[in-house]
């Protein structure tokens, strides 16, 4: 039968040394060459991750080095806890009213303009702009020092869109402003260094505000000590 | 006839084909480069994972320090953002003292008898003003000066919109333009 005896044949060429060899030699090519393949795979990811890794320390290192830094420079011309407190009263985190007519008042006290009302503009406030169009009495000494020092001096941040100035102005005449509201996200990004003419300008800022906003307390406190009934019909 | 086995004949080997020998060949060589490789990409990938501990560790210091200043990085963040937000709010601002100023200053170096009757100026820097002139001679005089290069500088665009001369004398000049 030719199928046995070509078997048979297969069998003893096993048992043969050198065909054994070439089976074990095949063998441990395969093996080695996997186990090759594996590790080459292995060390590309290594390489990859230490790739990020270098990456990310040398934006972390940045990171660290920046916060170092504007903390040391900062903290060299004054505390900046003050200069938070300020751009945080300029542009508080939502909308208050009472700030925005404490800033009107604050205004017009320090300039002279006499404001003889004011309307919300609702058509022109957004979520972050309210706009406000005040009316005042033209008085042209007033209205150049309300032009000064508008911008910054009640503690809110002010900004007119248009100004129109007339030499022979009489009566009353209206100004829109507009106040400023915006929330603070804090963010993982990068932190940037602060930069001198950053710092120059809150300082400069700090200079305009002529109220006390960062100690709020030190405003002279209203007086309670007057006479009361306990009837209010009592004449 | 008598059989008998000759023990002393030479006995015929298996034959070996040239292929199986050429495989085995290959197969030595394969795997002796393999090794070759292996040996070499395992010492690399130790050099690799060694240097990954490192970076590791650096990463961790780094990050410890960071958590340490989380307050003043906070404080830094909020500084740069109320700051950015204000920059980008005071755009809104019509800046009328710089136009104030530059008008005020013309009048000064035309020396004539000019007066600024009405002055305009929006948050896009587009303003308008007029002028009164009492003579003629002025008002040469202060388109002289508002011409000359220290002036025109200042300007993106300068336009002469409106001249009249009024029965009393007067005259009027409206300019518009684009500060820069």
């Amino acid at each position: 039968m030719k199928t046995s005896s070509t078997f048979r044949i297969d069998i003893e060429a096993l048992k043969n040394r050198k065909e054994t060899m070439v089976l074990f030699s095949m063998v441990i090519f395969i093996i080695i060459s996997f186990i090759t393949l594996y590790s080459y795979n292995n060390l590309s990811a290594t390489k990859h991750k230490n790739e990020l890794l270098n990456q990310e320390i040398s934006s972390l290192k940045n990171r660290r080095d920046n916060i170092l830094l504007n903390v040391k420079t900062l903290n060299e011309n004054g505390d900046f806890t003050n200069y938070n407190q300020v751009l945080g009263t300029l542009i508080p985190e939502s909308e208050d009213f009472f700030s925005i007519i404490y800033t009107l008042q604050q205004i017009s006290q320090q300039s002279g303009l006499i404001i003889e009302d004011y309307t919300v503009s609702i058509g022109r406030s957004t979520n972050q702009k309210t706009s406000i169009s005040i009316t005042y009495v033209d008085d042209q000494v007033s209205f150049m020092k309300f032009l000064d020092l508008y911008q910054y001096a009640g503690g809110r941040l002010v900004t007119i869109p248009k100004i129109n100035w007339k030499s022979d102005a009489s009566g009353k005449t209206k100004v829109l402003l507009n106040f400023y509201s915006k929330g603070f996200i804090p963010s993982n990004e990068q932190v940037f260094k602060i930069s001198k003419i950053e710092q120059n300008k809150v300082k400069d800022i700090l200079s305009k505000i002529k109220i006390n906003v960062l100690n709020p307390e030190a405003t002279p406190e209203v007086s309670v000590d007057y006479e009361t009934k306990d009837n209010p019909f009592e004449p | 006839m008598k059989k008998g086995i000759n023990l002393f004949r030479h006995r015929k080997k298996p034959s070996v084909s040239p292929i199986f020998i050429l495989i085995r060949n290959l197969s030595l060589i394969g795997a002796s480069l393999s090794f070759i490789a292996f040996i070499f990409i395992n010492s690399w990938l130790l050099n690799v994972s060694r240097i990954n501990v490192d970076l590791l560790h650096q990463k961790k210091v780094l990050l410890e320090d960071i958590l340490k200043q989380k307050d003043n990085e906070a404080k830094i963040n909020f500084f740069k953002v109320k700051l950015s937000q204000l920059e980008n709010f005071s755009k809104d601002n019509a800046d009328f003292k710089p136009l104030y100023f530059l008008l005020k200053d013309s009048f000064i170096e035309a020396s004539g008898s000019s007066t600024i009757d009405e002055l305009s100026i929006d948050n896009k820097k587009k303003f308008s003003f007029k002028i009164n002139l009492e003579k003629f001679e002025d008002f040469v005089a202060y388109v002289n000066t508002i011409t000359t290069p220290k002036y025109v500088q200042l300007f993106d665009e300068l336009n002469v919109s409106n001249f009249s001369y009024e029965g009393d004398k007067t005259y009027s000049l409206v300019f518009s333009g684009t500060l820069k």
